[in-house]
């Protein structure tokens, strides 16, 4: 894991019994397009993008590469805070996704009790020797805060345009008290 | 502007290192320019990126696993479609990229956009399942992220201002 001011990176790569391969290849398409699924990993609000693979062969784009022994489950993800809060989270308030991710991987301890998960995410975390970030600055929460506020900075804009000035300044601080958590 | 090219998109690409070239390839990583040096940010497009060093697939007890080999991860989120990130990336980090991917088995060089196109193509490996924040584009994102400042910076400087003045000086940040 790698630090660049709010964004980190974490990469795991884990070898995987091959049925397990099997049931993650058969649910993903569908569970990728399901909002439920993903919701409450949203909810957690410090995700920028996180992304789940699996690799069988390499190199993994060429018909009739080498088979590995094991195939492996690689997850990457770009979040905000610290590692051990990260996965923290993740024990506790989504259990039952982590499970059907992670159930089939070899030497998973379960999402809880959190520390023996957090030693098993530890002990397969690949340090990343180059990271970049579009927006350091800036949490997931700050950008989901500052498109918002985009939106309704253009709302107001064009609402506005053409009132006298007491109305705009009674029309302003209604932006401003509606706005002011996304500010 | 189409949906293809609005959307973030995502690349996994794991190539296997020649032989002994991990030191070489871990001294060209460590010397690639980052933050705001970073040859990343002139590819526009790009949100996230990472390079890292694989040293050995493990199996299941923790042993190194056949064929024993070395990869180098690259991954990357930005505004698709690939092609284009592709291209952009030769043209402004070219030099950068050869430098990292002479390291591994098969890399012709980033003078002939096909042949990085095919090399990347054989060592993608797909995506099954993403979560991503957003969707807005990285231009899109910075510019909201500038608004907000100037609208935080705005609602403080503005405090007990005469309706005209509010008015005028809001004209004068925001042009309306």
């Amino acid at each position: 894991m790698q630090r660049q001011q709010r964004a980190q990176a974490v990469t795991i790569i884990s070898p995987v019994h091959r049925l397990w391969a099997l049931w993650l290849r058969a649910t993903w398409p569908l569970a990728d397009r399901l909002a439920p699924v993903k919701r409450p990993l949203l909810r957690l609000s410090f995700i920028h993008f996180a992304h789940w693979s699996l690799i069988e062969r390499v190199p993994a784009g060429v018909a009739g590469a080498r088979r590995l022994a094991h195939p492996y489950v690689l997850f990457q993800s770009n979040f905000d805070d610290e590692l051990s809060a990260y996965i923290d989270a993740f024990s506790l308030v989504v259990p039952g996704r982590m499970r059907a991710m992670w159930q089939g991987v070899f030497g998973f301890p379960g999402p809880r009790p959190v520390d023996r998960f957090l030693s098993f995410i530890l002990a397969r975390t690949t340090p990343a020797q180059y990271y970049y970030c579009a927006y350091p600055e800036a949490s997931s929460t700050m950008v989901e805060a500052a498109l918002r506020l985009s939106e309704e900075h253009r709302r107001f804009a064009a609402e506005a345009a053409g009132l006298e000035d007491d109305a705009f300044a009674a029309r302003y601080a209604e932006f401003l008290t509606r706005n002011q958590l996304l500010l | 502007m189409s949906r293809e090219r609005d959307t973030p998109a995502a690349l996994v690409v794991m190539a296997q290192l020649r032989e002994g070239r991990e030191q070489a390839l871990l001294d060209e990583l460590a010397a690639l320019p980052s933050g705001e040096e970073s040859p990343f940010r002139r590819v526009a497009s790009t949100h996230f990126c990472r390079w890292l060093l694989i040293p050995a697939l493990l199996g299941a007890d923790g042993e190194a696993a056949e064929p024993g080999r070395a990869y180098l991860l690259l991954t990357a989120d930005f505004d698709g479609p690939l092609a284009d990130w592709v291209a952009a990336m030769t043209r402004e980090m070219g030099p950068h990229l050869d430098r990292i991917f002479e390291h591994c088995d098969g890399y012709r060089g980033s003078g002939e956009l096909g042949a990085l196109t095919d090399f990347i193509a054989e060592r993608r490996v797909s995506v099954g399942f993403s979560i991503l924040s957003s969707r807005a584009t990285v231009a899109r994102v910075r510019s909201s992220l500038e608004l907000r400042r100037a609208l935080r910076e705005f609602a403080i400087d503005s405090q007990g201002m005469t309706p005209d003045a509010l008015r005028r000086a809001w004209s004068e940040r925001f042009g309306a």
